[in-house]
């Protein structure tokens, strides 16, 4: 498993199906509040380890 | 993905532009039916064009829509608003016609006569199951299962069509329907830190129409509470009574009616900050990440009305020369710094490169100034200031400190300027000391001369930077230096030499120290202590030069010619 450390610089795109992603994230009606990009990486990361 | 030739007219700019609109509304309406509608309102589409890359107005997209009618309608709805519209074929949408050939009043007073129904016939049940396709199974395997399901169907057929149309006395054999499942594609993200994965964030989902976006938190653009025109005019009539910008809590709270600590006022105050940016004509974001400031066009500019900001902002171009480019904002702790006239004469400070360490990055593209507070507890007073950042042609500087300067300060004293947790707060403070009296120079505004005033001040100075009569005796009743002169720096060198007056015993020239023409160059104009010092050091001319007899000590001869 790769560690913090091991991260590196690289650039990336996201894609079509990433978006869809994050778009129902959005959506979730439990959802009230504004959601920062932090939160957002962190659901994005969380779905891949899955 | 399907792909359509569209043949566009108009000038070779009109035509790429439409190719341009062409694309971006077909991003929008990607996953919309071929010939449904796909419409944007005009304002939206530039701005979508302008985060595509192409920069341009609301007049010049109206007309490349109006030279390409066979791809573009231009509707304008009720509310007056002008929109764009296309479809995924590349044709513009039919005009929908209401159909009144067909009313309920109509039908109901004539009714059609009963249609006869046809005698029942009892068709073949085909029981399909299905087959679940999961991400491990090979593109072979499907295609395996694909074709056995098309045989099975085949079969089918051929068994119905050759039977008769008496109903079926067994099932035939059920045929395998298959779905297949394209796996989803995902980005991996176990080797690319969150800088890089914010970045792709921030590039992709603000292309979504769908989504509203502001700083760095997101929303569905359909759930952001929406500012009517009559909420926007009593926003900015708000700012225009209180004279200053405010802050988004502010506005939330005093115009809408927000309560700080409800669940909704994170909301309300989200939809203050992403509506309010959608109005540039009427708001100017100026504030940082954690303190949200709006001003409107029509309030007066903070700071100094002695000299205009552009002229500032030339005066400090050079400073552009020493900013990073990948600036580390907010890695430094605090700066120190010693006030020079210039600074003092209109409350500046520059933004250099350890500023530029001190203070946060701009939070929006193309966001011009940021409203920081300044706060002196030794005098129990904050001071709203305005950070400008720079541009291309002209240096940054933060501007609006004229009231602490006068109340506090005397040309020469040191203060020190200390981040705090908030990136739009400061603490500034200066070298206190002991009261003490002397004679020091002014610029007397009315009739423009310089003189030396009898002052009182209580703030710990540098010597050497300290502008008395013994120090400048040459400056006393002369006028600033005109605006083509003070341009070249070696003039303006030039002049503080013979301002500080100590002759040369030959006669030739004058002499001074680094320290004294530091602080007496900037009288007249801003220089950094390397560029002066890379002046006097690599002058060509030979008028000035390094003094044998000083420490730090240069002269100036003065060419003959």
């Amino acid at each position: 498993m790769s560690t913090e450390n091991e991260q590196q610089s690289k650039p990336v795109q996201l894609t079509e199906d990433d978006v869809a992603f994050l778009l129902s994230i959005l959506r979730d009606p439990a959802q009230t509040q504004p959601i920062t990009t932090q939160q957002l990486i962190d659901a994005l990361r969380g779905r891949t380890v899955q | 993905m399907l792909s359509v030739e569209v043949a566009y007219k108009g000038s070779a700019a009109d035509k790429e532009l439409a190719g341009k609109m062409f694309q971006a509304l077909g991003i929008t309406g990607r996953f919309m039916s071929f010939d449904a509608p796909i419409s944007m309102p005009i304002a939206d589409l530039v701005e979508l064009l302008g985060k595509l890359g192409t920069q341009t107005a609301e007049a010049v997209v109206q007309t490349a829509a109006k030279k390409n009618d066979a791809v573009f309608r231009i509707e304008t709805g009720d509310d007056g608003v002008v929109s764009i519209a296309t479809t995924r074929a590349g044709k513009a949408p039919a005009a929908v016609v209401a159909d009144t050939s067909h009313s309920f009043a109509k039908r109901f007073m004539t009714p059609q006569p009963k249609p006869e129904k046809p005698a029942y016939v009892a068709r073949p049940q085909t029981v399909i199951e299905p087959i679940w396709v999961t991400d491990e199974t090979t593109t072979e395997a499907v295609e395996e299962a694909v074709a056995a399901a098309e045989e099975a169907l085949q079969t089918t057929a051929e068994e119905a069509v050759d039977g008769t149309e008496e109903p079926a006395t067994e099932a035939p054999a059920p045929a395998a329907r298959t779905i297949t499942v394209q796996p989803l594609r995902i980005t991996p993200l176990d080797e690319i830190d969150d800088i890089e994965v914010a970045k792709a964030i921030n590039e992709r989902l603000p292309l979504d129409p769908r989504v509203a976006t502001f700083a760095d938190q997101w929303m569905l653009e359909d759930r952001v509470q929406r500012l009517g025109r009559n909420d926007l005019r009593r926003i900015r009539e708000y700012i225009q009574e209180q004279e200053q910008p405010l802050t988004d809590d502010v506005i939330a709270q005093d115009v809408l009616g927000g309560r700080p600590g409800t669940p909704e006022f994170d909301q309300l105050r989200f939809a203050v900050n992403f509506r309010l940016s959608k109005e540039h004509r009427d708001f100017d974001f100026v504030g940082t990440a954690n303190q949200r400031f709006w001003s409107v066009s029509s309030l007066a500019q903070l700071g100094t009305t002695r000299k205009k900001p552009n002229e500032i902002g030339t005066d400090y171009r050079h400073l552009n020369d020493e900013l990073s480019e990948t600036p580390p904002y907010r890695s430094r702790e605090s700066v120190e710094r010693v006030l020079t006239f210039y600074e003092y004469q209109l409350g500046l400070l520059p933004y250099d490169l350890e500023m530029q360490e001190l203070l946060p990055a701009p939070l929006l593209p193309n966001q011009r100034a940021a409203v920081l507070t300044f706060e002196c507890p030794q005098s129990y007073t904050t001071y709203l200031v305005e950070l400008r950042y720079p541009s291309p042609n002209r240096g940054g500087f933060i501007v609006g400190l004229d009231d602490f300067y006068n109340e506090n300060l005397v040309p020469g004293a040191m203060i020190s300027i200390t981040r705090t947790e908030n990136d739009g707060h400061y603490i500034v403070k200066y070298a206190a000391a002991g009261t003490q009296s002397a004679k020091l120079l002014e610029l007397e505004d009315r009739r423009q001369r310089y003189v030396f005033r009898d002052d009182t001040y209580a703030c710990g100075v540098l010597d050497d930077y300290l502008l008395t009569e013994e120090r400048v005796p040459g400056i006393a009743g002369e006028k600033p230096m005109d605006e083509k002169a003070r341009r070249r720096l070696e003039n303006v060198v030039a002049v503080a030499f013979e301002r500080i007056e100590r002759k040369l015993e030959s006669g030739t020239g004058f002499a001074a120290t680094f320290p004294e023409l530091f602080a007496v160059t900037n009288i007249e104009r801003p220089v950094t202590e390397s560029q002066l010092r890379t002046l006097l050091d690599t002058d060509e001319t030979g008028a000035f030069s390094r003094d044998p007899e000083v420490s730090d000590g240069y002269t100036y001869v003065p060419s003959s010619s």
